[in-house]
């Protein structure tokens, strides 16, 4: 039958095999995985014995006692984690020396490895510690473009303020998009404040202006120190995210001394200088600035406008006085502004 | 002129069945594109928490983009379950678009809504003239915009510019969310590079038990019509969209559960006002957009994200909205008619964008010429019956096949019907599907082109 079948039955016979091929690998593939789910469970489960007995009697680690089948960073590090969350004390004092003896080689190996997940394990490996011989490994995994396997690897780069990470890091931010960025930024936030010093260093020399700016808003999650960082180019600049960045830097570290600089700001040809003076004009409660908010409400630009009604609304009443004052004969535009602050939240 | 029609009808009916055959094989291989990911997702779904992988300080905030016309069935369902969401960092915007029933009404009373007046700069023009904003009391990061009926499109774009997160999803006020849908998503966007949206799976809620925002019990619909749509949906959702992620990307993402990068929207001008389907125009701008200006990017869909959504009960309302959807894809799809088998779009430009054209758009049009070629041709003897048969076996047959091929995976790949009954019922469905469903959706299809042209060649 088959020898004398059609060219089209052919086809169609191949099509419905080819289903029915597809329905039974799907078949057979959750079969595999449930086994190797359960079997998984089980090797989570002796290991995670064998650490807590390593911990509550605080027996040295022997690796020849941990087993082949243990050497796994996908079972380790679900292991660490919850150890971390548990709070347990003699964890938190031997979390180093265990990652260093279990996970770090691990890690070296599945840094380079082609598979993906492979890299993301690595890169949460790393976290928990590296030392100066690890740093190539991490900078290859800040230089992944898979976010999870950049993003966990500066984490290890931030944590253990490796020099030559940091910059890797970033450069890395520079090239992300603005989501990317603002995970990255997250990431300093916990950060220790010898960071924030490292960072200082490359932006006395950084000549890229994304990266400069960025190091700028990095600088501004640490404590404010005796910076030595010269802003007068940067402020200047004509690369608008460096000068916006810089303004707030200047602001972030001098506060009232910049209200002058912040004043003449206002006359600035470019808007978003214009908007930002206004507005850390207002944090920094300048009334010396009012009458000059005041201006900046008859300003062409909206965004310039609802910044400084904003401002003089923090300044307080002197502000709302200025605020009250305006009427739609004099500027319609300034008044609806003035009216949309004063009546908003 | 029998004799002079005969090779003519002869041709035609081979024609149609070269084509379906064609269609199939690329079905097929969509099917097969889709089992690595099919396999990766339940893989991840096994592991269950993403937050073994995810820091909660790398998992970016999302702003929730609910669009509401006339929603008061629905729309507290809808938000309460995005507010049970495990995801930790969410800020929900409703949009209401000017309803005339009680949907704001609603929302005041379950949620305390408040006047706000919130200041941002308005990134994306929009028709609406105003707007008034609420907060609520009781979920500080719960937002209501009620503003003048200006359409879906007008509504999302509202809420695009009032959202300051880096992401934002849109999620249909009919629609419940699974508490780790928006996690999902999220983790998908951050394991792959470059990733401007993320789309979820969609099934049919119709028929389950749910309340207060909690799906309890999936099942299937014991309504014929709901019964084949869910089907539709399966079909749709685990190969159509799973097999083109690694055929550079799907052309069409449900605006029912999608998540978006805020700046790539913004930067192509946001939802088209007059776009009838404006999530499948979202999704082929971004995809020009970013072919056009050589930007690395990916659009992916993650299997594992689900989201219960209601469709129609009466074959009226099911007809409007398949009319609105295919007048959207021709209209999506005339839009950037530059993408044709364009090599400069690479695999949108060579294999997406065609296989819409030729089979999405052409499809119901060659279909219904079928039937009328093969009923002709049979009144003439121009074809016999094994010729009839094969031209039914390559459409009704391989669709039921098609369709039993895909509920079978959802069933064992991810457990969302649980019940054999459910499974059997599916067996029992596809019979129905090929015997009246099928004919009046390829009829309705070809009405919408037919309206579509028509009022393109005729302004009113």
């Amino acid at each position: 039958m088959l020898v004398k079948a059609s060219f089209l039955e052919i086809v169609i016979y191949i099509e419905i095999l080819l289903m029915i091929l597809v329905v039974l690998l799907i078949f057979g593939l959750k079969i595999y995985l449930n086994r190797k789910k359960k079997r998984d469970q089980r090797i989570l489960y002796e290991l995670e014995l064998y650490l807590s007995g390593l911990l509550h009697t605080k027996s040295p680690f022997e690796p020849k006692n941990f087993l082949n089948r243990w050497h796994r960073l996908d079972l380790l590090i679900p292991i660490f984690r919850k150890f971390s969350r548990e709070n347990i004390p003699e964890w938190t004092t031997e979390k180093h020396h265990f990652a260093k003896l279990m996970m770090l080689p691990l890690a070296k190996k599945q840094a380079v490895s082609r598979i993906k997940s492979h890299r993301v394990y690595a890169a949460m490996a790393f976290e928990y510690f590296m030392e100066e011989e690890d740093e190539p490994f991490v900078c290859e995994l800040i230089r992944d473009t898979t976010p999870l396997i950049h993003l966990h690897s500066s984490i290890a780069a931030v944590q253990f303020g490796s020099e030559r990470c940091l910059y890797e890091v970033v450069s890395s931010m520079t090239k992300s998009r603005r989501l990317g960025q603002s995970l990255y930024l997250n990431i300093f936030k916990t950060a220790d404040p010898r960071v924030g010093s490292i960072i200082e260093n490359f932006l006395k020399t950084e000549e890229n202006s994304y990266t400069a700016a960025l190091c700028y808003k990095i600088l501004m999650l640490f404590p404010v120190t005796n910076s030595t960082i010269d802003s007068s180019k940067a402020i200047v600049s004509e690369n608008i995210e460096l000068q916006l960045a810089a303004i707030r830097y200047e602001v972030y570290t001098k506060k009232q001394a910049t209200i002058p600089f912040l004043i003449g700001c206002l006359a600035d040809e470019r808007w978003e200088t214009r908007a930002l003076a206004c507005n850390l004009l207002g944090s920094l409660d300048a009334k010396d600035a009012a009458n000059h908010l005041g201006a900046a409400l008859h300003d062409p630009v909206w965004w310039v406008r609802i910044n400084a009604a904003r401002a003089l609304k923090e300044l307080g009443d002197q502000g709302i006085a200025i605020l009250e004052a305006q009427t739609p004969e004099k500027d319609l535009y300034a008044y609806e502004t003035a009216q949309y602050i004063l009546s908003s939240n | 002129m029998l004799l002079e029609l005969s090779p003519f009808l002869y041709n035609t009916n081979l024609l149609i069945i070269w084509y379906f055959l064609l269609v199939n094989m690329c079905y097929v291989v969509l099917l097969i594109e889709s089992i690595p990911d099919v396999f990766i997702k339940f893989k991840e779904s096994e592991i269950g928490n993403i937050d073994l992988f995810v820091n909660s300080n790398l998992l970016p905030p999302i702003c929730i983009l609910i669009p509401a016309y006339n929603e008061e069935d629905v729309i507290i369902n809808t938000v309460q379950s995005v507010l049970k969401s495990n995801y930790p960092s969410l800020q929900i915007i409703i949009v209401n678009d000017g309803s005339s029933d009680s949907t704001v009404q609603l929302l005041h009373d379950k949620y305390e809504l408040t006047p706000s007046q919130p200041v941002f700069a308005p990134k994306i023009k929009t028709k609406a003239s105003f707007a008034d904003y609420f907060t609520s009391k009781i979920y500080p990061h719960l937002q209501v915009i009620d503003k003048e009926h200006s359409g879906k499109s007008d509504s999302l774009n509202i809420g695009i510019n009032s959202c300051s997160s880096p992401l934002f999803m849109t999620v249909d006020a009919d629609t419940l969310l699974e508490p780790d849908a928006i996690s999902k998503l999220a983790y998908s966007m951050l394991s792959q590079p470059h990733t401007i949206a993320e789309g979820g799976a969609i099934y049919v809620v119709n028929g389950c038990n749910y309340d207060d925002g909690v799906l309890f019990e999936p099942r299937m619909s014991i309504s014929p019509l709901v019964a084949i749509q869910t089907c539709e949906y399966l079909r749709a959702f685990v190969f159509g969209r799973t097999g083109w992620q690694r055929l550079r990307g799907p052309l069409i993402l449900s605006g029912a559960v999608t998540l978006l990068e805020r700046q790539a929207v913004i930067d192509i001008g946001g939802f088209t006002l007059d776009a009838p389907g404006e999530d499948m125009e979202v999704i082929v701008g971004l995809h020009d957009y970013m072919r056009k200006n050589k930007f690395p990017y990916r659009i992916g869909y993650n299997l594992s994200a689900s989201a219960w959504t209601h469709v129609p009960t009466d074959m009226n309302t099911l007809w409007s909205q398949r009319d609105r959807w295919h007048r959207g894809l021709i209209d999506s799809l005339m839009r950037h008619k530059h993408m044709f088998f364009n090599p400069s779009y690479g695999g949108t430009g060579l294999l997406s964008y065609p296989f819409q054209v030729l089979v999405e758009f052409l499809g119901p049009i060659v279909e219904l010429i079928g039937y009328i070629a093969v009923s002709l041709a049979m009144h003439y003897n121009v074809i016999n019956w094994q010729i009839a048969i094969l031209f039914f076996v390559v459409t009704w047959g391989f669709a039921s096949l098609m369709t039993l091929v895909t509920t079978l995976i959802v069933f064992i790949s991810f457990n969302n019907y649980k019940r054999f009954a459910d499974l059997f019922f599916v067996f029992f469905v596809v019979i129905f599907e090929s015997c009246g469903y099928r004919q009046i959706m390829a009829l309705c299809r070809c009405s919408a082109t037919a309206r579509y042209f028509l009022k393109k060649l005729i302004p009113v």
